[in-house]
């Protein structure tokens, strides 16, 4: 009889301690739930809310800019954009049949491997009135240092002072000097404006009263942004972005391990050069099947530039 | 005996550091980005050319947020076990991305169009950041493992936790 009842003592107690364990697992299991359920939510608001803001700021629509006499809008860049801005610096004979359309940094390394090295092949083809290049100056240099949490202003600052020579008519002139003396992509000298100014005194004629002050004023910073913006709506990947009639050339087609030119000091490690021999041809084929057997008149301001200049250092 | 009742005892305090050093991870890459525009955070991640154009801009313009996130959520101590199985999950696309452009020869720290360069420069900087993201693996597998920890609000909120795992 006391046997049978201890049995039954034991077996309550531990029906009650078994029961009292299932409801503490229960009770975490749903505690476990909860706590994730409200994380799971607290993630999703705030991506939620995030993306909501950024597409709510997003530059798509840029506000109104100033830009340089004599921009032109690019034809090629603004079936894309459809802004109908004049977001682009043409350098050549507005009759020029083949649009060269460039989208460069004033910092890009390789951009300036493109420009010194590849820059006496294309510019053969505007002298002679066949091609004409419509440049887009980005500050995609400047946004890469603010990712990684550096204040960068040197592309649109040089951006914007290219903009200034062009107002001065010597666009062509400045845009050499630049790239000639392009720094370290790692370093930003450029953000501070009396280097720019500095430059400017290697162009004769550039650095006048007005062109210092659009330049510390960076009265065409909007330019530059703008063209940032174009950039990003063309879904660009990179600079440079070089096209021909709104046909991009590749990568191959522009660069070359086993070519040097355009390689500086600053961009040996880079171990490309420019890829003249693929510009040539790239060019050479627009031009013959734009104007077949005709030739264009020669781009009258061209041949005038090169010959002031000539002269103007001879003395 | 001792060995195994100390482990006890130390194993919560391992986890808040845990906790400490991962949320304080989120938050140090997550904050500075979140005053960037979309067309940076977007570019930042087209630049992989992993992902098409437009998951790329969605990916880059989330990814602020969802760092943000798992950095409070880890700080704070709320869903931390969910939060850092995320977080490896992340870690992980981060690290499967860089080695994918150390792979194909991309060097992006130019931003200057995909170009195969050889550069020593870019394939170093991939290593270490691979190893540093390798190195934030270590918080998040740990706090999967063992997520209790004390000064959490999911304790505080939803009552006292059951004593064992």
């Amino acid at each position: 009889m006391s046997q049978s009842n201890r049995q039954g003592k034991v077996t309550a107690r531990e029906r009650m301690a078994a029961a009292q364990a299932a409801e503490r697992a229960k009770t975490r299991r749903t505690r476990q739930l909860l706590t994730t359920g409200i994380a799971l939510v607290v993630i999703a608001a705030v991506v939620g809310i995030g993306a909501a803001v950024k597409s709510s700021s997003s530059s798509s629509s840029a506000s109104a800019f100033a830009a340089p006499t004599g921009s032109v809008v690019d034809t090629y860049v603004d079936n894309r954009t459809h802004t109908s801005d004049p977001t682009a610096i043409e350098y050549g004979s507005p009759d020029a049949k083949v649009t060269m359309t460039v989208f460069e940094d004033v910092r890009c390394p390789f951009c300036d491997i493109f420009e010194v090295g590849a820059g006496d092949t294309y510019k053969k083809f505007v002298d002679a009135g066949e091609v004409k290049v419509d440049f887009h100056i980005v500050k995609l240099i400047d946004v890469n240092d603010q990712s990684a949490g550096e204040n960068a202003s040197g592309s649109r600052n040089g951006g914007s002072a290219l903009a200034c020579a062009q107002n001065a008519g010597l666009f062509d002139q400045y845009h050499d000097v630049l790239y000639a003396n392009q720094p370290a992509e790692t370093t930003d000298p450029w953000s501070d404006p009396s280097a720019l100014i500095t430059l400017a005194r290697k162009v004769p004629g550039l650095d006048t009263p007005a062109f210092e002050s659009c330049v510390k004023n960076t009265t065409y910073g909007g330019f530059v942004d703008q063209n940032w913006v174009d950039f990003n709506t063309l879904k660009l990947q990179g600079t440079p972005t070089v096209e021909i009639n709104g046909t991009a050339l590749t990568n191959a087609q522009l660069f070359s391990a086993s070519s040097t030119a355009g390689v500086t000091a600053n961009t040996a490690s880079d171990g490309q050069g420019a890829n003249t021999t693929a510009v040539q041809a790239a060019l050479q084929a627009a031009v013959t099947k734009a104007y077949g057997n005709t030739t264009p008149t020669p781009w009258a301001t061209a041949s005038a530039t090169a010959s002031a200049t000539a002269s103007s250092s001879a003395s | 005996m001792s060995g195994v009742s100390g482990w006890i005892r130390a194993q919560p305090w391992i986890s808040l550091v845990a906790r400490a050093g991962l949320g304080a991870m989120w938050l140090y890459y997550a904050v500075p980005k979140l005053s960037y525009s979309s067309d940076a955070l977007g570019l930042a991640v087209r630049q992989y050319q992993i992902l098409p154009t437009g998951l790329a801009n969605a990916f880059g313009t989330v990814q602020p947020y969802l760092e943000l996130a798992f950095g409070v959520l880890v700080i704070l101590g709320l869903g931390t076990r969910l939060t850092a199985a995320l977080s490896g999950l992340l870690l992980l696309v981060y690290i499967g991305g860089i080695i994918s452009l150390g792979a194909r020869g991309i060097a992006i720290n130019c931003g200057c169009g995909g170009i195969a360069s050889k550069a020593e420069a870019g394939h170093t900087r991939y290593t270490l950041d691979v190893l540093r993201d390798l190195g934030y693996l270590v918080p998040a597998a740990w706090l999967v493992w063992r997520p209790r920890s004390p000064l959490a609000l999911e304790t505080a909120l939803l009552g006292d936790e059951p004593s064992h795992d």
